[in-house]
């Protein structure tokens, strides 16, 4: 079972109180793929619109600022071709009278040409070397009359002059000078000062939308006619590149302080000297894009309205989307906390309402295994209580068993330690007794050497006395001697070595010798009861593994009891000694045999524990055989006693051999 | 008359060598035998006049030997009976089996002789017929028999120690 995982807290927003207690990543999600889906094409379309129309209100003004440019252009070249055809028609009146008198411009004339110039000033003519011939009024000889126009017109074409003043005289004013001549060719110069409003008032009563105006720049970008007389033939800083850009111009400006729409014209008069002038209309760029018709505003709140429609409408759909699950989720709290009945609603008909379903049969499935648990959760409180109760009544009975058992060990204990006791006591005594009945075979045996010695040493005696010693058989008897004080001192070494106390060593021993040994002491015991050894050896038999003292022990103890079995009948009796090696030459078994009474089958099984005896209270220890059965056991070996009443008995035991000796192997066999 | 003949019925050659030695200049003419199978052979052949036995043998030891001798009839030929240990059961076994005389090892070297003269003394009065004497063995008799002489009789000076 993985361990929930804690659903990190989300900080409550806003939005999320507005919305409830709903999990906000779905809802968000929710909500925001309906805007995303719905309110972008709105979005993009209401900025391709709005980019579109202002594109389109900018090309039309464009296209208007510059027809208003080319009406205005092509008026004031109008009005300069009428002025100088009007002037050249002047120049083509008989200026000279009868007489040859030039001043033949009559007031008459003068006054024609007024009327269709207003304002025309200064007519003046002038010869070719520029003497005024005739000036109409007393501005003068004709100052302000540039070289350059009148070089021009003196060469026989018209030219107009650049704007400018003329003293005393509001307003600009331009030279418009043409040639005069007659059948004989150009003898003057006519020139007439034209008001700059007359030609270029068309610019300045030109009314553009708003707060667009227009005005005249000349060849060199000077205004040369404006609605604000104070800037009049200053240069037009900010319209160069407008200017420059050829016959026609359009573009936008950053003058006065904002950027406006200009449409620029040239002004196409043949004769002007200063360039051809320029008709420029201009028109700010709030009044051009502030003109967006209301249709389109209509369209950008529709589409507002919709953004906003389509907001709420997704919050509400994805409120309602929302509900269900968190409906789930509620109902799965409350079935976590316990509440193992509560089910969920299926309020749609979709993929959740699915889940909703499940969640109930889930829920119920889980209720009836909770109710199984319940149950045996109780059966098994019950079963525990018994089984409490159990334990207890055991544990009762265990103390008192136990109590019981610690006072029968304590006991054991007890009488084992006196037992071990006792055991060392017999043991010791037994010892004695075994040393005892040495000591009778040890002395048997010192007795025959003792004996040769006692009678050499009389026999010496005599012979010295008697002066009959004879060399040779001296000698012979100094060899006897030797050879049976050996005797004796081997006896004594066998005794030495017998007595050694805590003799525990193994070496590898020769049965056949320990037996010898045994018969040294037991042999006098044997024939004094007319008792038959017989010994049955396997032939080439291997070295035994064991401790010379304690085997030779073993046998003194059987055979002293074959001995005691057979003391009975003076008839004598049979003991066997047989030594066999068992198969793998591992082991050797030995075995005593006698015909003696027998062991009764009742009492075989407890031959071998200590204490018991078969013989007369006082007539033994009965420890010889526990310690015999002791000492094979220590061998490695194993012991065994069969028995027939009034038959005889066999003890038979196994030893190791030092071929066969390794830790563990325990005797083969019985 | 032939020297007395000596049988010495003894596997230990320290007992043997002892009486060899302590007999030496007794002028015995002396047999020996280690067991007392052999002896009776001996005995059956050559009849001796006295017989040195030791209790303390293997094989057929003393005590048997002696049993083998016809109880009812007393021998001629004298037995002295060496053993070790002259314990009343001993003696008692001697007696019964006629033994003459008991010495005890280690003996001294005049016990020895003197038991020999006493034994040779006594057979001398009486024929060498121990051969029949032996149970189911047939002899041809050296000599006439002369009167049974109960075992002890002549013995009877010595005491059984």
């Amino acid at each position: 079972m993985v361990p929930g995982n804690e659903i990190p807290a989300v900080q409550p927003s806003t939005l999320h109180r507005l919305m409830g207690n709903v999990r906000l990543r779905f809802f968000h999600k929710l909500v925001g793929i309906m805007i995303i889906v719905s309110v972008i094409p709105l979005l993009i379309s209401l900025l391709v619109t709005n980019f579109v129309v202002r594109a389109g209100e900018v090309n039309d003004a464009k296209e208007r600022l510059a027809a208003v440019s080319n009406g205005i252009g092509g008026e004031v070249a109008r009005n300069a071709a009428t002025v100088e055809n009007g002037i050249t028609a002047l120049s083509n009146l008989p200026l000279v009278n009868t007489r040859g008198e030039y001043p033949n411009i009559n007031q008459t004339q003068v006054e024609e040409l007024r009327r269709n110039f207003q304002q025309i000033e200064e007519i003046t003519l002038l010869d070719l070397e520029g003497r005024t011939l005739v000036a109409s009024d007393n501005l003068g000889q004709g100052d302000w009359i540039s070289r350059e126009v009148f070089q021009a017109a003196a060469a026989g074409n018209a030219a107009l002059s650049q704007a400018h003043r003329l003293p005393g005289r509001p307003g600009l004013f331009y030279t418009q000078a043409v040639p005069v001549a007659d059948a004989l060719g150009q003898w003057g110069v006519l020139t007439v000062e034209v008001p700059a409003s007359g030609l270029t008032e068309i610019a300045t009563q030109t009314k553009l939308g708003g707060t667009g105006f227009a005005f005249l720049v000349d060849g060199e970008g000077r205004f040369t006619s404006h609605s604000d007389p104070a800037i009049l033939l200053t240069k037009w800083e900010e319209g160069v590149t407008l200017i420059s850009q050829g016959e026609v111009g359009v573009g936008w400006v950053n003058q006065l302080g904002g950027e406006w729409l200009c449409a620029s014209s040239q002004v196409v008069i043949p004769s002007s000297l200063a360039g051809p002038w320029q008709a420029v209309s201009c028109q700010p760029k709030a009044e051009i894009l502030g003109a967006i018709p209301s249709a389109q505003r209509v369209m950008q709140w529709s589409i507002l309205a919709a953004f906003g429609l389509a907001v709420a409408a997704g919050l509400a759909m994805s409120r309602a989307l929302v509900k269900p699950i968190r409906l789930l989720a509620d109902g799965a709290a409350r079935v976590e906390n316990g509440e193992l009945e509560h089910r969920v609603r299926e309020t749609t008909s979709d993929e959740i309402s699915d889940l909703a379903r499940s969640f109930n049969s889930m829920a119920e499935a889980l209720a009836q295994k909770i109710g199984e648990l319940r149950r045996a959760d109780v059966l098994l409180r019950n079963a525990n209580d018994e089984l409490e109760e159990k334990v207890a009544e055991r544990t009762r009975d265990l103390a008192q068993v136990n109590a019981m058992l610690t006072t029968q060990i304590t006991e054991g204990q007890r009488v084992e330690e006196q037992r071990k006791a006792l055991e060392l006591i017999a043991l010791a005594r037994s010892k004695l007794a075994t040393i005892g009945e040495m000591a009778a075979g040890v002395a048997h045996e010192i007795n025959q050497p003792l004996t040769y010695l006692n009678i050499m040493i009389e026999s010496t005696r005599e012979d010295l006395e008697s002066d009959s010693l004879d060399d040779t058989r001296m000698l012979q008897r100094l060899d006897q001697s030797h050879r049976q004080i050996e005797r004796i001192s081997r006896i004594l070494d066998h005794i030495r070595v017998f007595g050694r106390d805590d003799d525990e060593e193994m070496t590898g021993v020769d049965i056949e010798l320990i037996l010898d040994d045994t018969m040294v002491l037991l042999g006098e015991k044997l024939r004094l009861r007319n008792i038959q050894l017989d010994r049955v050896f396997d032939p080439a038999l291997p070295e035994v593994f064991g401790n010379a003292n304690q085997l030779e022990q073993v046998f003194i103890n059987l055979i002293q009891n074959s001995i005691d079995a057979l003391s009975d009948d003076r008839q004598g009796g049979n003991i066997t000694v047989s030594v066999a090696s068992l198969p793998g030459r591992s082991m050797v078994r030995i075995s005593v045999t006698d015909t003696g009474m027998g062991i009764h089958p009742a009492q075989l099984d407890q031959i071998f524990d200590p204490f018991f005896t078969t013989k007369e209270p006082g007539q033994g220890t009965g420890l010889g055989l526990s310690i015999v059965s002791g000492i094979i056991q220590a061998h490695g070996g194993t012991i065994s006693c069969e028995s027939r009443v009034r038959e005889g008995t066999t003890v038979s035991f196994t030893l190791p051999t030092t071929g066969g000796w390794s830790a563990g192997s325990q005797g083969a066999g019985d | 008359m032939l020297a007395p003949r000596v049988l010495v019925i003894d596997d230990d050659v320290a007992i043997r060598e002892a009486v060899a030695d302590a007999l030496d200049r007794e002028g015995y003419e002396i047999l020996f035998s280690s067991d007392g199978e052999q002896a009776l052979k001996i005995i059956i052949d050559s009849s001796p006049d006295v017989i040195i036995l030791d209790l303390r043998m293997p094989g057929m030891d003393g005590l048997e030997f002696l049993q083998s001798f016809d109880p009812r009839l007393s021998t001629n030929c004298p037995v002295i009976v060496l053993t070790a240990y002259a314990d009343p059961d001993i003696v008692k076994a001697c007696h019964d089996a006629g033994v003459g005389s008991l010495l005890e090892k280690p003996f001294r070297l005049q016990e020895l002789r003197e038991a020999v003269r006493n034994a040779v003394t006594a057979t001398e009065s009486a024929p060498r017929e121990l051969g029949q004497r032996i149970r189911g063995v047939e002899v041809s008799r050296l000599e006439p028999s002369a009167q049974d002489r109960p075992l002890g009789a002549g013995a009877a000076e010595e005491p059984f120690r």
